[in-house]
């Protein structure tokens, strides 16, 4: 750093003497003498304006090395991620403050499963549910056991006793009890493991630049010996249904069919955890079958004709079927209630905090309240049959064979925008907080940005129609006609951030 | 005595460099630090309250004074550190703007001062003020502007270079 002695190139002598004495004094004493000089020549503007020009250079602080920590950590959580990173790059010292976990955890909360309010930006989450599939892996059975019948509870009785009537004696224990761990604790802790928080962020940040750009490793599964019909994935697990009869459980990672389960009847809807799959099957009937034996344990006549669709969550299994009805059974009572209302088949039932939505052949969307068992509202506005459906809080959005795509308002049943893009009819959809995907009869499969409705970009993976797709924070998995299943992986390599 | 009394009662601050300034109560207690010394105090009608500031020399102390008499009628928003966080770096009104425009040195005391007082909106404006000087820039530019030396091997400057590249473009 030069000093002001530098500045003036060549003194005379009593300049000399002048410095010397001057750079002798306090710091007191350098103020007044300076002052005093400043002040002599106040008189000429463009000798004031030069002497400040010269003075300014001296005049910068290392703010970060200068200020206590708490001061210097309180100037970047106003930084964005990109200057976090430019200033890592400034020096040792500005680098330990800027790769400091808690701004990075900030900014990880700021920016994940949301858009950022500030930068308009949001990050995927990471898949949601840590399954543990140690009990397909150990091959530990579910026992086989008598049904006993259902729609006869006793609302008072635990819940697990009216699990194991609905479901048959230790049939309950594949059901999870409600966990005790909150939803943000999960995260948090699915999110971190043994990474930084800048680490955790980047990786996210790469993810959804991958999303935006349409960048992936693609990867098929010659799945079923017939069209796929369902399928749902877990982290790295797939379960599909075909048209051959068959339940395949795959694994995402070596693309490898783990088990096989032959079904006495197509299944066109299923959904699995840990122990169980339950599909809804072209006879009407729901088969519940272990995930490790294959064996089907309980089987319920569920609907006149297909069931076409199903969800369940630790309180409830709803269905739809062709009937034009959905049913909801209760884990709890054991009872089984008919959602009338729909004057042709239902083709989706979603679940969500309470409330049951339904799509059906009627072109109409149906929100029900699992409470009261009525029908809030009815979403009009599509103009073919309705194929798909997801509900949140806030929105719903469905696909129907009009070949658009409908978000609506889930309190007002207000549609609030249509989604043209597909030349065919739509079969399948997923939203999260920050796109919607979609896959059509064409084989496309159309990746929406959520807030602007704008199509991002369509993948060409299936010679015929997509029947079913899902997709988490770095992957889309979809079945075809063509028999095939399809991943298309987002996901990057972890990253890693140094300490000096 | 009334809240509304003990406001417009004065009171003398006091600087490193033993100046006095008589102000307001009300633009005084903008600090949390004089507030709670007057509350210790316990303030009386007949004496103006003497408090000294051993931290603050007399030019950030003027300084301090005129930010707190122009914002003494602010309406404190209750907000949490998030939200407060997420508004953007850009809403910085003008009045503040000018006023932190000043000289880098200056805005270090005023940081300090605005830390020791315990003002937080004065804190919050000129760390933020700071930000936005860090804003926009690559390292060069950073290291420029504060006048910072590059202390990295050429090894390490590459690796982390590597490791912060994911966030160039969008």
């Amino acid at each position: 750093m030069p000093t002001l002695s530098k500045v003036p190139p060549i003194l005379s002598k009593e300049q000399k003497d002048f410095m010397t004495w001057f750079e002798a004094l306090d710091d007191d004493q350098q103020k007044q003498v300076f002052s005093g000089l400043i002040s002599s020549v106040s008189r000429k503007p463009e000798v004031i304006s030069s002497i400040a020009r010269g003075i300014a250079p001296f005049d910068k602080r290392d703010f970060m090395a200068a200020l206590p920590k708490k001061l210097a950590m309180h100037i970047l959580s106003y930084c964005d991620a990109r200057s976090l990173c430019c200033s890592a790059l400034v020096s040792k010292q500005w680098k330990s403050l800027a790769d400091d976990d808690s701004l990075w955890h900030r900014m990880c909360s700021q920016h994940i499963n949301k858009k950022c309010k500030r930068c308009g930006w949001g990050l995927p989450l990471e898949a949601e549910t840590e399954m543990n599939f140690e009990d397909l892996e150990n091959g530990e059975e579910v026992p086989i056991v008598q049904s006993n019948g259902c729609g006869n509870g006793d609302s008072n009785s635990h819940p697990a006793d009216s699990k194991k009537r609905l479901f048959g004696g230790e049939m309950a224990g594949c059901f999870n009890n409600a966990s005790t761990e909150s939803d943000s604790e999960r995260q948090t802790k699915r999110l971190k493991r043994d990474r930084s928080w800048k680490e955790v962020y980047a990786e996210r940040m790469i993810v959804e630049k991958n999303w935006r750009k349409g960048q992936f490793r693609a990867a098929k599964l010659s799945a079923h010996t017939d069209s796929v019909l369902c399928l749902e994935f877990v982290r790295t697990r797939i379960v599909s249904a075909g048209l051959d009869k068959t339940i395949r459980v795959w694994d995402a990672n070596t693309r490898e069919c783990i088990k096989t389960m032959e079904v006495e009847n197509t299944a066109k809807c299923l959904q699995f955890d840990k122990k169980k799959v339950i599909a809804g099957c072209v006879d009407g009937g729901i088969r519940i079958l272990c995930l490790c034996t294959g064996a089907c344990v309980r089987k319920i006549d569920a609907h006149r004709g297909q069931v076409n669709t199903l969800q369940f969550d630790d309180l409830n299994l709803v269905s739809g079927g062709s009937d034009s009805i959905v049913q909801v059974w209760s884990f709890v009572t054991g009872r089984c209630t008919q959602l009338k209302g729909h004057t042709d088949a239902v083709t989706c039932v979603r679940l969500h905090s309470g409330k049951v939505l339904s799509g059906s052949e009627d072109r109409t969307l149906k929100l029900w309240d699992l409470q009261t068992m009525i029908c809030q509202t009815t979403f009009t506005g599509h103009k073919d049959t309705i194929t798909c459906a997801q509900l949140s809080h806030n929105i719903v959005v469905s696909g129907s064979l009009d070949n658009t795509i409908k978000i609506w308002d889930t309190k007002t049943g207000e549609c609030l925008n249509t989604l043209f893009s597909h030349t065919i009819g739509v079969n399948c959809l997923q939203f999260d907080s920050l796109r919607i995907v979609s896959g059509s009869e064409d084989g496309t499969i159309k990746v929406w940005d959520r807030q602007t409705g704008h199509c991002m970009y369509t993948l060409q993976g299936h010679d015929q129609s997509v029947n079913t797709l899902q997709f988490n924070d770095s992957m889309i998995v979809s079945g075809s006609d063509d028999n095939n299943i399809k991943i298309f992986d987002f996901s990057a390599e972890p990253l890693r951030i140094s300490g000096f | 005595m009334t809240e509304e009394n003990t406001d417009t009662q004065m009171v003398k601050l006091c600087s490193s460099d033993d100046r006095e300034f008589e102000v307001e109560a009300k633009v005084a207690k903008m600090s949390v630090t004089i507030r709670n010394m007057l509350e210790d105090l316990g303030l009386d009608n007949d004496e103006v309250p003497n408090i000294p500031l051993p931290n603050v020399n007399s030019q950030i102390l003027e300084m301090v004074i005129n930010y707190c008499k122009h914002h003494k009628d602010d309406v404190v928003l209750a907000t949490d550190d998030e939200t407060t966080r997420e508004r953007a770096l850009e809403d910085i009104d003008p009045w503040d703007q000018k006023f932190v425009g000043a000289d880098q040195g200056t805005l270090f005391e005023l940081i300090l001062a605005a830390n020791y007082l315990d003002i937080k909106s004065l804190l919050d404006l000129t760390c933020k003020t700071v930000a936005n000087m860090i804003k926009g820039k690559d390292a060069e530019e950073i290291r420029k502007t504060f006048n910072i030396q590059n202390d990295f091997t050429k090894e390490e400057e590459e690796q982390v270079r590597k490791e912060n590249e994911w966030c160039e473009e969008k």
